[in-house]
């Protein structure tokens, strides 16, 4: 659905993405990480025909993005990251202009803007100056903005940023709701909790791409797999025996309980709460020590400042 | 079918913003009341005094006048070039902001996401700047036709109406009015800052007042065919300077550079 060779873009000589090589599927969420200036934003606007790249190419849903730019336009809808709306509109001709901007027929404007509306809540608020609207509000309207022509790829910058909780929330459901109609959403963001909550795969960039895997691939690789075993009377003695079982890469134990390194825990549990239970500890509870995405990213970064 | 959105667009939001919408209605509106205010008092003078006196001396191309309606030919003179030159002037505020005022909401970004093309956009913003103030313009100056046929003579009369001005309000006008706001288009998408934008845009009626004052002295000679030549001019000028902005609207640096 989208997929970019080489894509490299410098402001003045400086590299503001260099040789960025993605495959992004159809129906998937791609999240997009990295720090401010890590080239998130510009990336989208190349995908979005925004600015041109300095080198390399990319196609959105089949269309090269420099050859066939109308088509790349009609296929994508953007969420940037201000909502950018005419205040002193009301939300309904607001959605209208794009609407009609994106070439949409009168019967069908109108349906899909009612849909959309409805959708998100803002039906009532339809003839209200979005001026007098809440940040919420906003974003939701600039999210039906970017889906009235129903694009097949959504780019979404920020989508959530300075957004209360439940606003936030809304705007998470519904784009877990997108994907699940089969559109692919690029997602630009800087919240990694919803990073690992929407997204099937995710990029780490820094200028260049720095790692590209599902959530729980790049945990793995990053930090290994471990079990936690939570027992009473946990002795020296009973670790030590753990640690000398073949698929144990490393025990630590403390404040009740042993953290086991394994490669396939699924496969290694069983065995290893056996042999615990033989030597008489009394096994409380077996959880797998899940390292957040906010852990990996911060390695990620780490690993690249150091190299 | 763009164009039209883009300028059914920009007067939405002119029509919403009460300052901007009133400073294009009760400007021309003010001047037409001015004008026939001062004729007007004149009229009074005359009736009082039997006569009018002038500040200075009558210039040469009056002489053949009576003093009274060479002195009233005078301030019709004046007055046309309000005439003239307020459409092109009034839209050049809105122009210049257009570009700088879409980037300073945020709304230029997921407008030039759209399909929109460059030429679409532009000419859509002219548009929608150009007519509301060649509009209350038109409006304004047969006001005045009217209010003036009560209170000057049949000799000045046929100056207000002669074919040089009238031509000139109504198609010179729009068309130097096409002109400077694509001329306020362009300082609005090369500059940042929508005050440097007006006043750069502002600077364009200076040769223009100078095209008015020439007018009304006798330089330029107008007959059927200087004004035909003039508005073929300046229609082409129209023309070359939408391609100039649009070559110069550059989306990028738009995008990128402008905080």
């Amino acid at each position: 659905m989208i997929r970019t060779e080489g894509l490299t873009r410098h402001f003045d000589g400086r590299p503001a993405v260099e040789g960025l090589d993605l495959e992004i599927h159809e129906g998937e969420v791609f999240g997009f990480l990295g720090p401010n200036g890590a080239g998130k934003t510009t990336t989208m606007r190349m995908l979005t025909c925004l600015i041109a790249p300095t080198a390399g190419r990319a196609w959105v849903n089949g269309h090269p993005i420099d050859a066939e730019q109308d088509a790349v336009r009609a296929s994508v809808g953007i969420l940037t990251e201000s909502p950018g709306l005419y205040d002193r509109l009301s939300a309904e001709r607001n959605l209208d202009i794009f609407a009609r901007l994106y070439g949409m027929p009168a019967a069908r404007r109108a349906e899909q803007i009612k849909r959309y509306l409805q959708l998100l809540d803002l039906w009532e608020q339809r003839d209200r100056p979005v001026g007098g609207f809440s940040k919420g509000m906003r974003q939701k309207l600039a999210l039906v903005r970017a889906l009235l022509h129903e694009p097949p790829v959504l780019f979404l910058d920020e989508p959530t940023a300075a957004l209360d909780p439940q606003a936030a929330k809304t705007v998470r459901d519904f784009v877990a709701e997108l994907s699940r109609e089969g559109r692919t959403v690029f997602l630009c963001t800087h919240n990694l909790d919803e990073a690992e909550r929407l997204c099937d795969r995710i990029a780490v960039m820094r200028t260049r791409l720095i790692a590209l895997d599902t959530p729980e691939n790049l945990r793995r690789r990053l930090f290994g797999r471990s079990t936690v075993v939570r027992a009473r009377n946990l002795t020296p003695e009973m670790a030590a025996a753990v640690c000398a079982l073949p698929f144990v890469h490393g025990v630590e134990q403390g404040d009740g309980q042993l953290t086991v390194d394994l490669t396939d825990p699924d496969a290694q549990n069983p065995t290893l709460v056996s042999r615990l239970v033989g030597l008489g500890a009394e096994v409380q509870a077996v959880t797998e020590l899940r390292h957040s995405l906010e852990d990996v990213y911060l390695s990620l970064m780490e690993e690249e400042k150091t190299a | 079918m763009r164009v039209r959105t883009i300028i059914s667009k920009e007067w939405d939001e002119i029509v919403k913003n009460k300052s901007v919408f009133w400073s294009l209605v009760l400007l021309p509106l003010l001047m037409t009341v001015i004008s026939l205010a001062v004729f007007f008092f004149m009229r009074l003078e005359l009736l009082r005094t039997g006569t009018l006196s002038s500040n200075g001396d009558i210039p040469g191309y009056l002489t053949m006048y009576d003093p009274v309606d060479a002195i009233m030919i005078m301030m019709v003179n004046q007055f046309m070039i309000y005439f003239l030159i307020a459409p092109v002037a009034l839209p050049i505020y809105i122009a210049a902001y257009s570009v700088i005022g879409e980037k300073l909401s945020r709304s230029l970004e997921p407008l030039l996401a759209t399909p929109v093309r460059t030429w679409e956009l532009l000419l859509g913003k002219a548009v929608a700047a150009v007519v509301p103030p060649v509009i209350a313009g038109w409006l304004s100056f047969i006001l005045f036709v009217i209010g003036a046929r009560f209170l000057v003579s049949d000799v000045v009369m046929s100056m207000i109406l002669t074919p040089m001005w009238v031509l000139s309000i109504a198609f010179l006008g729009p068309l130097f009015a096409v002109l400077s706001v694509l001329v306020g288009i362009i300082a609005s998408s090369r500059m940042n800052d929508p005050r440097s934008a007006q006043q750069w845009s502002a600077l364009f009626l200076v040769p223009l007042i100078g095209v008015g004052m020439a007018m009304m002295f006798g330089v330029i000679a107008m007959n059927v065919w200087t004004f035909v030549a003039g508005a073929a001019i300046v229609a082409v000028l129209d023309v070359v300077i939408l391609r100039v902005a649009v070559r110069l609207f550059q989306r990028e640096a738009i995008l990128t550079r402008w905080k």
